[in-house]
């Protein structure tokens, strides 16, 4: 809660219904339930923040943020709040900022291959907007069709198409944010190249709103590929799925697509959302090709080859539209279908080098059966990406713990190949606790002082990121 | 039943958002409250004490068009109508009410007093008050002209077919009490069929009370239309509107014991108009150039594939498969959202440049009426039964 006066707080609300008009500000206990979470099991106890505002323009965001820096008010940002490491939640109250109205394009530049959006704007809706006009926004987080270009960018999410079209972070420009004081800045240009002073962008990219709010951004698009395919190759080991990967990448390979499912994820997504999935496979591979009908022609032969040299047991392929939506459906609902084998789900997102992919999956097994967890995994194969779903029951105080204790042991164990503890979901608050074992020491003391330039009073999204005692 | 009994299936949301990206009040209103994911953590903060039930619950519960889009579609299953509407049950035995939904829901279930409005709509109709409204211009009259301006036509006396099929037939309130044309359609189609209709005194189906969670009166128009049926001989229990197909086919689900199974017994008859021109093989000669399929929410998969059929030589445009934003009272309660929705959903209709838009529920008609006019166009819109006619 906000320590004010009632006097203050009558003055801060009445500040905020001039700058917004009172539909956008949302007071009362029940509206501020409903933002008191976000998709992560975070805790069963509940943090209220005391005001909803949901602004229409970086002046607004601006003039909002001068009053919380008067008053040394929390603010935490949320776009569609379907973030996956508890970003969202206002452990110490104050305002929550909504950024769903701001969902306009404002320019969209076909010659230069440039959009400027407000961060509202939902990722699905601007990339269908730039495909209707032959353009291309690959970054594809599974959430796309409900979740914010604001989230994208300051989670620095990616996709399945990173393999071979990178993250959002590969295709900002330019920003503009409003920081704690109330200031507006902007941090590149329009252009396609920029070496003009501090990459100040990428800084603001995965920052967590902890030193900013990002109220518009500049992407840069690429030409839509002609057509893709879809291709599902099973293996009987994990082992075997690793080496066909390894030899696409290594025969010249780039599929846009190329992710990993193990058997349990394959047999609960077909439990729960039939989409003709064989089951009894270790592994599947979910391979998309794209280019011109030839291109996607020889490449299918060239993978169908390579996964029978690695003892495939089937291979299917997508033959029609419907087939390719069907399967496309199949591979996203891996989280939800999860969901739906106990009350709560964490999902994880270690990143390993690619060749200590197998190994780790093997790892996460053992440390399944070790704390007796329901595990089932989905990856970026390509990228040495993982997600470990973890299914239980936060209510269970006991399974809890075991939780913890097997999260815990699985990023030791992926910092020790070399890896890191999230490659796209971000840290969060669920994460910041790990933080220190995964960032070089002298490079977290500069975060840290880089978070103390930006938000001197530490308003911006507290608790997240750096580990901090949550009072 | 009470919410108590849903604390697992609410506390099962995952947050995972996904209801964001299909429910259409949520795309207008752009707040937590309007999707189930807010609803259900509203709801499970009440189940563990944190808030208590209000005025302002209520109104929430309320802003749902029980299109049913997030049930099917959430990932964790979660049956966001039933808990809806189990929770505005809840408040109702607490007291709290929306009495602007309650009471239109009770008049209608009322049949001694419907009878006697019925009196006054006549009068309205022969007597045609309403084009004299019309003189003074009111502003709504283009909606208004909907109503109550045709009047029922006698069904002819002669049965050219042979009747080997009967089917029993539910008429619904549009059809009782603002625009009986889909059923003089009705009756002229299936004249010369082996269908043969037979009417009966049914009550209103119950729908405007479940979806404000007056189970109690809800239950009660159950039993009484159940019995209302089974009192006649028929093969099939036919529905010109989906919603209240939909309705009698929940049943079984909000009653006990005998009845129950009498519902059950009962619900393997329970068919559209449409499924019955599809069972006795009636071909429409029907040739439309571009015309605009709208679904109800409430039509199920053989209702839609029975439509297709029924469609399949007319030229049929592509439109976004989205709400009509009518939903029955949500119309009135929440006009300002509801005509964002409709006029959502025509914009898609008038891109897709179709000369007409024909839907198979009445209150649909009304949504799509209101968004159409919202965006001035005049693409016509009608039922499908009257097309076919």
């Amino acid at each position: 809660m906000i320590k004010t006066t009632d006097k203050q707080e009558n003055k801060i609300t009445k500040a905020f219904e001039k700058i917004l008009g009172k539909e956008n500000i949302l007071t009362s206990k029940e509206d501020r339930i409903m933002y008191a979470t976000d998709s992560t099991a975070v805790s069963t106890d509940l943090y209220l923040p005391d005001y909803v505002l949901m602004p229409q323009t970086t002046q607004q965001i601006s003039e909002i943020m001068k009053i919380a820096y008067k008053y040394a008010i929390p603010v935490t940002t949320r776009g569609a709040g379907t973030n996956m490491a508890g970003a969202c939640v206002p452990f110490k109250g104050g305002i929550v900022i909504c950024t769903n109205k701001m969902n306009n394009i404002l320019d969209f530049d076909i010659q230069n291959q440039t959009i400027k959006v407000q961060t509202g704007v939902i990722v699905g809706d601007m990339q269908a907007f730039v495909e209707k006009n032959g353009l291309f926004y690959p970054p594809d987080p599974s959430n796309l069709k409900v979740s914010t270009i604001g989230g994208s960018l300051a989670m620095s999410s990616s996709g399945s198409r990173t393999f071979k079209y990178g993250g959002t972070k590969d295709y900002v420009l330019d920003l503009t944010v409003v920081l704690s004081t109330g200031e507006i800045i902007k941090t590149g240009s329009n252009t396609i190249k920029n070496a003009t002073g501090y990459n100040l962008t990428q800084l603001f990219v995965g920052s967590e709103g902890t030193l900013g709010i990002i109220t518009e951004a500049t992407f840069r698009l690429i030409p839509k590929p002609e057509n893709t395919n879809l291709l599902l190759a099973y293996f009987k080991t994990v082992d075997n799925a690793a080496n066909a990967i390894n030899s696409i990448i290594l025969n010249k390979i780039v599929p846009s697509v190329l992710d990993i499912m193990d058997e349990i994820t394959m047999k609960t997504i077909e439990k729960y959302a039939p989409a003709g999935l064989l089951t009894d496979n270790a592994a599947t591979l979910f391979i998309e090709v794209d280019g011109d009908e030839n291109a996607i022609e020889k490449q299918i032969q060239q993978i169908k080859s390579i996964c029978r040299d690695f003892n495939s047991t089937e291979i299917q392929i997508a033959s029609t539209e419907e087939e390719k939506t069907k399967l496309w459906a199949a591979r996203r609902s891996s989280f939800g279908a999860v969901a739906k084998l106990r009350p709560n789900v964490l999902s994880e997102d270690m990143v390993v080098p690619r060749s200590k992919m197998p190994m780790m999956i093997e790892r996460t097994y053992e440390i399944a059966e070790k704390y007796n967890l329901n595990i089932s995994i989905v990856g970026h194969a390509g990228d040495g990406n993982f997600h470990p779903h973890i299914a239980f029951d936060l209510r269970d105080k006991e399974e809890t713990q075991r939780v913890n204790k097997a999260i815990k042991e699985l990023f030791l164990q992926a910092i020790n190949f070399g890896g890191k503890i999230s490659g796209e979901h971000g840290i969060g608050s669920v994460k910041a606790k790990y933080l220190k074992y995964s960032v070089d020491t002298f490079a977290l003391k500069y975060m840290k002082q880089i978070k103390n330039l930006f938000d001197a009073k530490g308003i911006m999204n507290p608790n997240k990121v750096f580990d901090y005692e949550i009072e | 039943m009470k919410l108590n009994d849903y604390k697992e299936e609410i506390y099962k949301c995952s947050g995972c958002g996904q209801c964001q990206g299909v429910c259409p009040v949520y795309e207008a209103l752009k707040k937590e409250c309007a999707v189930s994911r807010g609803k259900f953590k509203l709801l499970n903060a009440i189940l563990n004490n944190d808030a208590k039930y209000s005025k302002k619950v209520l109104e929430y519960m309320d802003l749902c068009l029980h299109c049913n889009k997030c049930s099917l579609f959430c990932p964790s299953g979660i049956n966001a109508q039933k808990i809806i509407e189990t929770a505005q049950f809840d408040m109702l035995k607490n007291g709290i009410k929306n009495q602007k939904k309650l009471f239109p829901a009770r008049i209608l279930a009322n049949k001694k007093l419907m009878k006697f409005a019925k009196i006054f709509i006549d009068i309205i109709r022969n007597f045609k008050i309403l084009e004299m409204i019309n003189l003074f211009n009111c502003p709504n009259n283009k909606l208004s002209r909907y109503f109550l301006k045709i009047k029922v036509k006698p069904q002819a006396e002669k049965k050219p077919s042979a009747k080997t099929i009967k089917a029993l037939y539910f008429k619904g309130c549009i059809n009782n009490y603002v625009n009986p044309s889909n059923q003089n359609a009705i009756k002229n189609i299936l004249q010369n069929t082996p269908a043969e209709i037979i009417e009966a005194d049914f009550n209103c189906c119950g729908l405007p009370l479940k979806s404000a969670g007056d189970f109690e009166c809800f239950k009660e128009i159950a039993r009484e239309n159940i019995k209302t049926a089974l009192e006649k001989d028929f093969d099939y229990l036919i529905f010109d509107c989906a919603s209240c197909k939909s309705t009698f086919l929940s049943y079984a689900e909000y009653i006990d014991g005998k009845e129950k199974e009498k519902a059950e017994e009962l619900t393997p008859k329970i068919i559209s108009i449409y499924e019955l021109l599809d069972i006795i093989n009636y071909k429409p000669a029907l040739k439309c150039d571009k015309i605009a399929v709208h679904y109800p929410c409430h039509a199920d998969i053989k209702e839609k594939s029975a439509i297709k059929k029924l469609l399949s030589d007319c030229n049929i445009v592509e439109t976004e498969d989205t709400c009509c934003g009518a939903a029955g009272s949500f119309l009135f309660d929440n006009n300002k959202i509801s005509k964002e929705i409709s006029s959502k959903k025509a914009e898609s209709i008038i891109r897709s440049d179709a000369n007409c838009v024909v839907t198979t529920c009445p209150s649909c008609i009304l949504g799509l009426k209101q968004g159409l006019i919202k965006q001035k166009s005049d693409i016509e819109v009608c039922q499908l039964i009257e097309l076919l006619n």
